[in-house]
């Protein structure tokens, strides 16, 4: 032993060595995998590399790292072990450090192989998923992915890989992770590319958003519910004032009316005194009249004015505003729009509402459908009567059986919260446009509501 | 008499209802006065004797409660029967709290209104009476000499003539000479009436050592 040999071993100079000294100084629980490795190599006459600890006397541990090989001797018998140890206790440290920093990780670490399968996992992960890292070594990453995401998620996977530009998954997407007991979670991902000896690996650090969807998702829900109180508010601060006008007229008529049976009952009454009676019921019926054709007035006011539209742009914004709720559905929401759609002459903000009504209604519907059959289609085309059709195509439970044209009337739901208002208003605006809004049941099952709208010769902005 | 008390005034900003109600109300015998607001009643209105006040809530400038507070203060004696276009249950509630006779949302059936003000006529004329009965007791009181209304104090305080007598520094027979002309000035027949009339007035008996 060289005399750098013996310092890594704490030995001095002068001192007498023999295997059993050198094993002494061998961590004990080393000891096994050192004897291993080199008796490995004498029987094969191969070579030999090995990472143990040593104790040196003063109690410091050092990591050493050992390479060498058999000597044959010629009898084949006496072997010889030729090789170096180097003190490799500063780069374990920094592998040490780099595992705690990764154990450590509060979020999901995942490390994946060119062929998308799992080379290393963290415990973060294992809490994640449910699964024990053993289960996930070497297993193809969808094995976290849900079940209706497996087959895209190659081909994504593949594309990601082949890209130059690493992208961040997740950022404005909404993912999902699937634990091994099949339930799901929403997670975001960042993903990037590391490039290792064997090839390109995957890094994929995965944060669980629960929590802060489901903050989210009560935001949402308090910000509906304060709109559709103040809506309802505002209808009852309505009612209470047209209640007022019109009790006014409505008084006076009881009270004439009254007055003249009294009249009569005590022979108090003449023509002339009648006649009066019934000309001040006449004003105040007329009275009562005007006050409701205001009302009608007022409320038309408030459905603004017309201009040349483009349905596709509409049914895109549409899309857009769902997003999150056919997310939080899991449902799908496509269009299929015809581009070369004539402009219609609509207020859009209220043909928007319609939509919108119609695809929220598509999404309630398929509660009970599984989930890889939860789509909704919109449609567009244009139709030789100088109308253009809009569809919602959805895989639910379909209209009533029995009179399904109830659903455009007032107050009638079949959703435990819902007012019953929104088909019946979306029916009387699409008519108010000149324009048609349907329902039937769909061939395959779902519903199939439609509208239509006059085409205009004008070009829509 | 009858006529008298068979008053009502209507107080309400809406022609219709102003006419249609005096209308109503003159099929069932009232004699009605109509008010287009809650300062030309005040203006206006005869204070002659029993009346109803047929009032409506909503009424621009001081509003009916505002009105019923404003009568209150005066001591006027219309019992108030209040209309209203949209009343709520608090408003009601305040209303008949300061001693409204009914709250009728329009439009109200004829009967529910001609009820609530029969009602309002009967209150008032007991108010009346009552009020009337006390004017002539305190006249009779103003009658009674500065002598014979320590007298009277002092009675009704339940003292013996003999007290009575030592309190004032008086002989017996003066004292009751005194009592005597009180119990006839104010025309009544035992000191269990004296008592009672003397408190209807707020005459408090003298307690001697108070």
């Amino acid at each position: 032993m060289t005399q750098r040999g013996r310092a890594l071993f704490g030995f001095d100079r002068e001192a007498s060595l023999d295997s059993a000294t050198v094993v002494a100084r061998v961590h004990p629980d080393d000891r096994a995998v050192r004897d291993a490795f080199i008796q490995r190599a004498i029987q094969t006459h191969g070579e030999y590399s090995a990472e143990y600890r040593v104790m040196l006397p003063d109690g410091e541990i050092r990591w050493i790292g050992a390479r060498g090989r058999s000597l044959n001797s010629g009898n084949g018998k006496a072997t010889q072990l030729l090789g170096i140890s180097v003190d490799v206790t500063a780069q374990k440290d920094a592998e040490n450090r780099l595992r705690l920093v990764v154990e450590g990780s509060p979020n999901g670490i995942v490390l994946v192989n060119g062929y998308g399968r799992i080379d290393l996992v963290n415990t973060a992960t294992e809490m994640l998923f449910g699964y024990w890292r053993e289960e996930l070594i070497g297993q193809p990453i969808e094995i976290l992915v849900p079940e209706r995401f497996r087959d895209s998620h190659p081909i994504i996977r593949a594309n990601f890989v082949a890209s130059s530009t690493a992208p961040i998954m997740g950022a404005g997407k909404e993912l999902f992770g699937r634990r091994k007991d099949g339930t799901e979670f929403p997670v975001e991902i960042g993903i990037s590319r590391i490039q290792g000896e064997k090839g390109v690996l995957t890094l994929a650090v995965i944060v669980d958003v629960t929590a802060r969807k489901q903050a989210e998702a009560e935001s949402r829900q308090y910000r509906e519910e304060l709109a559709h109180l103040s809506r309802i508010e505002l209808v009852a601060e309505m009612a209470t004032a047209f209640a007022h006008e019109l009790n006014q007229p409505l008084s006076g008529i009881m009270n004439n009316a009254s007055a003249g049976r009294r009249f009569i009952a005590k022979g108090r009454a003449d023509m002339p005194k009648l006649d009066h009676l019934l000309d001040a019921v006449v004003m105040d019926a007329r009275r009562a009249g005007d006050i409701i054709r205001n009302i009608r007035v007022m409320v038309r006011k408030g459905e603004g004015a017309r201009i040349p539209v483009n349905v596709n742009s509409i049914i895109t914004e549409v899309v857009q505003l769902v997003h999150s709720d056919a997310l939080e559905r899991h449902c799908t929401v496509l269009s299929e729009l015809d581009p070369d759609l004539p402009a219609v002459s609509a207020n859009p903000v209220l043909i928007q509402q319609v939509l919108l009504n119609i695809v929220i209604n598509a999404l309630d519907a398929m509660r009970q459908t599984p989930a890889a059959e939860r789509r909704v289609i919109i449609s567009s085309q244009p139709h030789a009567d100088h109308k253009v059709w809009i569809g919602v195509r959805d895989f639910g439970t379909g209209l009533p059986k029995e009179n399904p044209d109830r659903i455009f009337d007032p107050f009638f739901s079949t959703k435990q919260d819902g007012l019953g208002m929104g088909l019946s208003i979306a029916r009387s605006i699409i008519s108010s446009h000149g324009g048609e809004l349907a329902a039937e049941n769909a061939e395959g099952g779902g519903a199939w509501v439609h509208f239509s709208l006059p085409a205009t010769g004008e070009n829509a902005v | 008499m009858k006529e008298r008390e068979r008053h009502v005034f209507v107080v309400d900003d809406d022609e219709s209802v102003r006419t249609s109600l005096a209308t109503l109300l003159d099929s069932d015998g009232y004699t009605v006065e109509t008010f287009v607001s809650a300062a030309e009643f005040l203006l206006h209105a005869p204070n002659v004797g029993p009346a109803c006040l047929v009032l409506d809530v909503q009424l621009p400038g001081l509003d009916g409660l505002a009105l019923q507070r404003r009568l209150a203060e005066k001591g006027r004696i219309e019992q108030i029967v209040f209309i209203t276009g949209y009343g709520d249950i608090p408003m009601g509630v305040r209303a008949m709290k300061a001693g409204a006779v009914d709250f009728l949302a329009k439009p109200f059936e004829d009967q529910a209104l001609l009820d609530a003000v029969a009602q309002a006529i009967a209150r008032s004329a007991e108010h009346w009476r009552e009020r009337r009965e006390v004017g002539q007791i305190r006249e009779r009181i103003a009658t009674l000499t500065p002598r014979e209304f320590e007298v009277l104090r002092l009675v009704i305080s339940g003292l013996l003539n003999k007290q009575i007598a030592s309190e004032l520094g008086a002989a017996l027979r003066t004292i009751k000479t005194h009592r005597g002309r009180v119990m006839h000035k104010l025309g009544v027949q035992s000191v269990a009436d004296l008592v009672r009339l003397a408190q209807r007035v707020g005459v408090s008996p003298d307690l001697p050592g108070t």
